[in-house]
C-alpha cells in the first residue's frame, strides 16, 4: 500500500508542478491581455490638420485604426481665453486647425507606432502627429519585461517538472518491468500488459488536476490576488471553471498518456524477447 | 522413449543457444518430448539447463538448428505470436515470479485473465485450484505473506490454471524445504499422470523415487546427453 501512494504521489507532485505552472501561464497572459486592452483603450495619439479629414476614408487608409474622435477646437480655445483678447481669440478661433484623437484596435509596439505615424501622416491635411512615444515606449517596455520575466520563470518550473516527470518515469519503468515480464511469460498481450500503467496514468492525471481546480478556486475565492491585480487596474479571471479545469486535464492526461505509453515502449525490448 | 506414439510436443533439430555469437551454451540439441511425457534435465549449475528452458518459451532463439513448440517455429516467431504461444505454457520458477501487488487469488487467475474467460469462470477454476493446493483458505492474502512453499504451490495452482498443453519448471523445488518440495513434485506427477500434461523440469535434484519412471537428458559440457538409456539398464 505504501509502496503504491509513494508511486502515486511522486507522480501526482510533478504533475500538479507542470499543471500549477501552466495554469500561472495562463493567467499572466489573460492579465497581459487584460492589460493591453487597457491600455489600447486609453492610448491615442493626436492628429492635426489644416481641413477636417474624412473618417472613414482614413479608417479604410490605415486599417489599424479602431475610432478617430474629433476634438472640440473650443476646449483648447477657452484655456486661451484669460491670456487673450477677444479679438485675438477671434483670429484665432477663425485659424484654429483641426484636431483628432486616434485610437487603434491594438496597443503597438514602438516600430509599429512609428509605421502607423507616417501612415497618418500621409492622410490628406494632416500636417502633424503627436504621439508621445517617451511615455508610450516606458510602459510598452515594462509590459515586454513582465512578459519576458515571467515567461523565463515559468520555463524554468517547466523544465524541472519535466525533469521530475522524466525521474518518475525511470521508477515506473523500474516498479512495473517485472509485472509486466510475469504477464508476458504468460503470453499478455501488449495492451494487458500496458493497462495497470495507463490505469495509473490516467488517475494521476485526474487526481493532479483537481488538487490544481481546488488550489486555484482556493485563490480565486481569497481576495488578497485581486486586490493585487486591482494595482494595476485589472479585473482578471484567476480561474475559469469550465474552461480552466477542461484545458488542464486534457493536458495533464496527454502528459501521463504520454509517460506511460515511453515506459511502455522502452520495456518492450525487455521483456518480449 | 515409451510414449512415442503420442504427438510431439516439443522438437528440437540441431539447436545451438548462445547469448554472445560465437559462444554457444549449448551445442547441436536434438530432442523431442511428446505428450503427456515427463522429462528432467539435470546438469551442474552455469551448464545451460534454464538458457534450455528459456529457449522453449521463447525469451531466448537459437542461432542455429529448428525448435518448434506444439508444432510453432520459435526461430523467427513474431512477438504476437509468441504471446499466443504461452498462452498454452504453464511455467514455473524458482523464485516463484508471482505478482506481487496483486492477491493470491488474482496471481492464479492470470493465464485465465489472459485466455479472456469470463470472471464466473476464472473465479471456479482458481477455487478448484487453490482447494488442489490447499491454499483455499489464504485466496485474499499477498504472496509476501505467504511462506517460499505456499508461494512456490500458488505459482502451481498458476501454471495449471489454463490447462496448459506443457508445463515448464525451472528449479522449482530450489528454494524449498523437503516437505515443501515433496509437494510440488507430487502436484507435477499429479498433473502429468491425470492430466496428461507434458512436464520439463530442470533440476540438480531429481527425488529417488522418480528418477528412474521418467525421460532424464542430463547437459554435459553444453551437450545434451540422454540418461534414461543408461537408468533403463541400470534398471534391467
Amino acid at each position: 500500500m505504501n509502496m503504491v501512494f509513494r508511486e502515486h504521489i511522486s507522480l501526482i507532485a510533478a504533475l500538479f508542478t507542470i499543471l500549477f505552472t501552466l495554469q500561472i501561464y495562463f493567467v499572466i497572459d489573460r492579465t497581459i491581455v487584460m492589460y493591453e486592452a487597457t491600455l489600447k483603450n486609453s492610448y491615442s495619439v493626436i492628429a492635426v490638420s489644416n481641413q477636417p479629414i474624412k473618417i472613414d476614408l482614413a479608417k479604410d487608409d490605415v486599417k489599424e485604426i479602431e475610432k478617430i474622435e474629433s476634438i472640440d477646437p473650443r476646449k483648447v480655445v477657452n484655456r486661451l481665453k484669460d491670456e487673450l483678447n477677444k479679438e485675438d481669440l477671434g483670429i484665432l478661433k477663425e485659424n484654429l486647425p483641426n484636431f483628432y484623437k486616434i485610437f487603434f484596435k491594438h496597443y503597438p509596439s514602438p516600430d509599429k507606432l512609428a509605421y502607423l505615424k507616417s501612415r497618418i501622416e500621409q492622410i490628406g491635411g494632416i500636417i502633424r502627429v503627436e504621439t508621445y512615444s517617451k511615455t508610450h515606449n516606458q510602459i510598452f517596455k515594462l509590459l515586454v519585461l513582465f512578459k519576458e520575466i515571467s515567461n523565463v520563470f515559468l520555463s524554468a518550473i517547466f523544465l524541472v517538472s519535466t525533469l521530475l516527470v522524466i525521474k518518475e518515469m525511470r521508477i515506473w519503468q523500474f516498479e512495473h518491468t517485472e509485472r509486466m515480464h510475469i504477464m508476458a511469460l504468460f503470453g499478455a498481450p501488449i495492451w494487458m500488459r500496458s493497462a495497470v500503467l495507463f490505469k495509473v496514468a490516467i488517475l494521476d492525471a485526474f487526481i493532479s488536476s483537481i488538487l490544481v481546480v481546488i488550489t486555484f478556486l482556493v485563490l480565486d475565492m481569497n481576495g488578497w490576488l485581486h486586490e493585487l491585480f486591482s494595482m494595476i487596474a485589472v479585473d482578471v479571471d484567476i480561474f475559469k471553471f469550465f474552461q480552466d479545469t477542461f484545458k488542464l486535464l486534457v493536458i495533464s492526461i496527454v502528459i501521463s498518456f504520454f509517460l506511460a505509453l515511453v515506459t511502455i515502449l522502452k520495456n518492450r525490448e525487455t521483456y518480449d524477447r | 522413449m515409451h510414449q512415442s506414439e503420442e504427438p510431439v510436443v516439443i522438437s528440437a533439430q540441431n539447436v545451438s543457444l548462445s547469448y554472445v555469437a560465437n559462444e554457444p551454451i549449448i551445442y547441436d540439441a536434438t530432442f523431442r518430448v511428446h505428450k503427456g511425457e515427463f522429462v528432467f534435465i539435470t546438469g551442474p549449475s552455469g551448464s545451460g539447463k534454464s538458457t534450455l528452458l528459456k529457449s522453449l518459451y521463447g525469451d531466448i532463439k537459437p542461432r542455429t538448428g529448428e525448435l518448434a513448440i506444439t508444432n510453432t517455429p520459435l526461430s523467427n516467431i513474431t512477438d504476437s505470436s509468441l504471446m499466443t504461444l504461452r498462452q498454452h505454457i504453464g511455467i514455473v520458477f524458482q523464485d516463484y515470479k508471482l505478482i506481487k501487488e496483486w492477491n493470491i487469488e488474482k496471481n492464479v487467475m492470470l493465464p485465465l485473465l489472459i485466455a479472456g474467460y469470463s470472471k464466473r469462470v476464472c473465479e471456479a477454476q482458481v477455487d478448484k485450484l487453490l482447494t488442489h493446493v490447499k491454499l483455499f483458505h489464504r485466496k485474499g492474502r499477498f504472496p509476501m505473506e505467504l511462506s517460499g512453499g505456499e508461494q512456490q504451490r500458488v505459482a502451481m495452482a498458476r501454471a495449471l490454471s489454463h490447462n496448459p498443453t506443457v508445463i515448464l519448471a525451472d528449479e522449482p523445488t530450489g528454494n524449498l524445504d523437503k516437505y515443501s518440495s515433496g509437494v510440488i513434485w507430487k502436484l507435477l506427477e499429479g498433473a502429468n499422470t491425470q492430466l496428461q500434461t507434458t512436464i520439463i523440469v530442470v533440476t540438480h535434484d531429481i527425488p529417488p523415487a522418480m528418477s528412474l519412471k521418467y525421460t532424464h537428458y542430463s547437459i554435459q559440457g553444453g551437450r545434451l546427453v540422454n540418461e534414461t538409456n543408461r537408468y533403463e539398464k541400470v534398471r534391467r
